[in-house]
């Protein structure tokens, strides 16, 4: 996200933003995933920002008495300093171990010789048993993760397969001669490079390389915008990154939605749980020919 | 279904709730989170528009999605953007029906801002900070312990050495700085929801 975006964000938040583009945001703070989820973020970072005091001159102001006038604002500064307190003061502390069910009492008969022995026993058998149900909760757990990534896996293969597939029977595939995909890194404070595609006057579509720090999610979506007017332009389907090394989204986007200018792909992974999360934005300027 | 649980309008049969759930789900077995995202940002929709009533909308607004998904007159898709369409109708008559009642002019009455000074050193009685407490204490245990320790770690810190921290966390995880944040977002959400719902007595932790 850019600090012109996030300066926006703030704005939208604190009620300063123009009417315009606050009913712009407005729709997309109800319609859009990847808004909703960096909105909500802002929100968080400006309340951290408010309770470590590093807001100061007009955005305190207009925190104060905008962002605050509701109640239910008012509770989530509340949440957020204990928040900050139970992290603060949790820092040093050891883990917090699981809840723990306690035994049922044992009721305990008079003392006997056998009696004696097996009380002595009974300590050495639950530790055994608690052993037993640890040794089986990791095991289980390796399984799950186990199982986890061969369904990723499967899912990469079968993107590969049907990327294959399709270059067999010449479908959704690239015409003779046409340019190859267009490989892009996930913009960050370490990547600030913006690609650059000269895209062939003729072509019917033009193919990206999403390249993926890590293949955390069995499916992607990705989301075109135009950078300068912040116009969402094109959408892709839920579709599988590759096994390749790094792993890839590939995308092929009609020529047509290209015009000359400065674009992001919002690329969001959805988990086996439905949730869907954005992975990272990725630029490029489409240059005129 | 998590923190909160799903509203049941008066007016609203079962069968039109069912139905709302599978349209919002569009084909994927979301096991009511779809419903209870949408509804969570009709209500901080409504909330930045000053409305003290935000809950009450937010469910106004969703009771009118399922009646008119009843009678079959929803032509706009996705879901979402019909949700929103009618939201705007709902803050409109709000506004309006206020308005009538003389109430005032905007923001709602009961959101005038207190003088600031006031706002966050107004004491909570002893027990109402030991109760929130006990609530946060008892929701994160409720944590998973990996969303736990996320949450702790990336909060723990207040200097700029959390940037440097936050850089590692990520790095550790293997995703980028914006990912983790959302990550972080998402289970501070989460936590958030608890907490409320534990504080308000409708959930013990």
């Amino acid at each position: 996200m850019t600090d012109h975006r996030d300066r926006e964000l703030v704005s939208y938040l604190l009620g300063t933003l123009p009417q315009d583009r606050a009913d712009a945001f407005d729709e997309l703070s109800v319609t859009d995933d990847a808004f909703t989820a960096q909105l909500r973020v802002a929100e968080d970072e400006l309340i951290d920002a408010y309770i470590g005091g590093e807001l100061t001159g007009e955005t305190l102001a207009q925190f104060e008495t905008a962002y605050l006038s509701s109640p239910r604002r008012r509770e989530r500064v509340t949440f957020a300093r204990e928040l900050r307190r139970a992290a603060s003061s949790k820092r040093d502390a050891p883990p917090m171990p699981e809840p723990i069910v306690p035994p049922p009492p044992v009721v305990t008969p008079p003392a006997r010789p056998v009696a004696m022995a097996m009380r002595a026993l009974v300590p050495a058998l639950l530790a055994i048993v608690c052993i037993a149900l640890v040794v089986d909760r990791v095991r289980m757990q390796g399984e799950l993760d186990r199982v986890r990534s061969e369904i990723t896996e499967l899912a990469s293969q079968f993107a590969d397969l049907l990327r294959l597939h399709n270059g067999m029977t010449g479908s959704n595939s690239p015409a003779p001669g046409s340019p190859a995909p267009l490989a892009l890194r996930p913009s960050s404070a370490a990547n600030l490079d913006i690609a650059r595609l000269d895209l062939d006057p003729a072509a019917v579509d033009s193919a990206f390389d999403l390249l993926l720090a890590s293949n955390q999610f069995p499916a992607y979506q990705a989301e075109l915008t135009d950078v300068l007017t912040s116009e969402r332009i094109w959408q892709s389907d839920w579709i599988a990154a590759t096994t390749a090394a790094p792993p890839v989204v590939v995308l092929r986007v009609p020529a047509r939605m290209l015009k000359p200018g400065f674009y992001s792909f919002v690329l969001v992974g959805r988990g086996a749980s439905g949730a869907s999360e954005p992975v990272a934005i990725y630029k490029f300027v489409r240059s005129a020919r | 279904m998590s923190q909160e649980s799903l509203k049941e309008d008066r007016g609203l049969t079962q069968r039109a709730l069912q139905r709302l759930l599978e349209w919002l789900d569009q084909g994927m077995e979301s096991e009511g989170s779809a419903y209870l995202e949408m509804r969570r940002r009709l209500v901080s929709y409504f909330d930045r528009h000053q409305r003290r009533r935000a809950d009450d909308l937010a469910d106004e607004t969703l009771n009118r999605v399922a009646r008119a998904l009843e009678a079959g007159e929803i032509r706009i898709t996705p879901p979402a953007r019909y949700c929103y369409v009618i939201a705007r109708y709902v803050l409109l008559e709000e506004v309006r029906r206020e308005r009538l009642e003389g109430r005032l002019d905007a923001p709602d009455a009961g959101m005038l801002a207190p003088a600031p000074n006031r706002l966050f050193q107004r004491e909570d009685t002893q027990a109402v900070r030991e109760q929130r407490l006990e609530c946060l204490d008892g929701c994160l245990a409720e944590l998973r312990p990996d969303q736990r320790d996320l949450l702790l770690d990336y909060y723990r810190d207040e200097t700029r050495d959390k940037i440097e921290r936050r850089r590692e966390i990520a790095r550790r995880l293997g995703i980028s700085m914006n990912a983790l944040a959302i990550r972080a977002c998402r289970i501070r959400g989460t936590l958030e929801s608890c907490v409320g719902a534990c504080c308000q007595g409708r959930q013990k932790p």
